[in-house]
């Protein structure tokens, strides 16, 4: 008889169903977790990687720029708005460095005519440093993060725990790459 | 009490209808979700750290670059105890775990070859070498290479 009943059972008991949904929404919890887990570090990872190809990118271009510069003007007072530093090259070449809403700017011009611009993204909240150091003669441009401490508002610091932090230090001597008038005329005595 | 049965196309064999899992169907199905879980976690956490350690490779290079930079534009004279005297910038030191900073000079076709190493910590020791060269009047020209000079 009892056997009968179990065979022709169409229903489920009240602690079946719990266990079942109990087990569905840990699984259920689980995936969404990691998924959210995966979208967040997609994110996060997209961003650093625009700041470490900016990073990247503004390096190269300075350190060359500063090596090929035959003077360079970082005097705010001589500059226009925004402009850091002023680098002139030969054949009458200028390049500027400026900041606008936090990305650095690089713009080239020949005889006043802007021939070229570059934008390197970082974040407002970076700080960047430019100074000028002597014995060897060259240009340190920073750009870094501010540390959460720093950060006195709180909105502030919680957009700094957000951004992706930016660490950027370059040196570079100025006019490494410019012949000397010595070396010109020795080359033009040895042709 | 009518007993539920179906037939199968093919063989026509007559089965009971199935309505449940096994408990052991249940318990692979679960160990393989939480294989796949902690998986996904382990990679989530490995691609953090490649993410960090990028980021050290790159402020390595900097620093070894900053280095070569100001020691080439040096007079060839005061190389060699420029090169006593080189130490790690602040930024380097504060950023690169257990970072140090050697330098070697040694004579080469042209002039002088000086060659910078500098070592830092992950998850295994890490070192680059740069080498850049002092020409006898004018700067000098640098290379990037990595293990040994």
């Amino acid at each position: 008889m009892n056997l009968r009943i179990a065979m022709s059972r169409r229903g489920v008991s009240l602690t079946e169903l719990l266990i079942l949904m109990s087990s569905c929404m840990m699984i259920l919890t689980m995936c969404t977790v990691l998924l959210h887990r995966v979208m967040r570090v997609q994110i996060d990872s997209r961003a650093f990687v625009d700041a470490e190809r900016a990073s990247e990118r503004l390096s190269h271009h300075f350190r060359q720029d500063i090596h090929q510069a035959t003077a360079a003007e970082l005097d705010g007072s001589q500059l226009n708005n925004d402009v850091f530093l002023q680098l002139q090259l030969p054949d009458n070449q200028t390049i500027e460095y400026s900041r606008v809403k936090g990305s650095v700017m690089r713009t080239v011009s020949h005889s006043g005519v802007v021939a070229g611009r570059e934008e390197f993204a970082f974040e407002p909240s970076c700080k960047l440093v430019v100074h000028k150091d002597e014995s060897p003669k060259r240009i340190v441009l920073s750009i870094m993060s501010p540390g959460l401490e720093s950060a006195s508002d709180k909105a502030e610091q919680l957009l700094s725990y957000k951004a992706v932090p930016v660490g950027l230090y370059v040196e570079a001597s100025l006019s490494r790459d410019v012949p000397s008038m010595s070396s010109i005329i020795g080359q033009e005595r040895a042709k | 009490m009518k007993r539920e049965l179906s037939k199968h196309p093919a063989t026509g064999s007559i089965k009971r209808c199935r309505r449940a899992f096994g408990a052991l169907e249940v318990i692979v199905a679960l160990t393989l979700l939480l294989s796949v879980l902690s998986l996904s976690a382990s990679l989530i956490v490995r691609h953090g750290r490649l993410l960090v350690t990028q980021r050290h490779y790159r402020q390595a290079l900097d620093e070894l670059s900053n280095q070569v930079d100001r020691l080439t534009a040096l007079p060839a004279d005061d190389v060699p105890q420029a090169l006593k005297q080189v130490s790690l910038s602040q930024f380097a030191a504060t950023r690169l775990p257990g970072a140090t900073l050697t330098a070697d000079i040694k004579p080469a076709d042209i002039g002088q070859r000086c060659i910078l190493r500098l070592t830092w910590k992950e998850l295994h020791e890490q070192s680059e070498t740069m080498t850049g060269w002092i020409l006898p009047r004018t700067g000098g020209l640098a290379e990037r290479g990595s293990g040994a000079p």
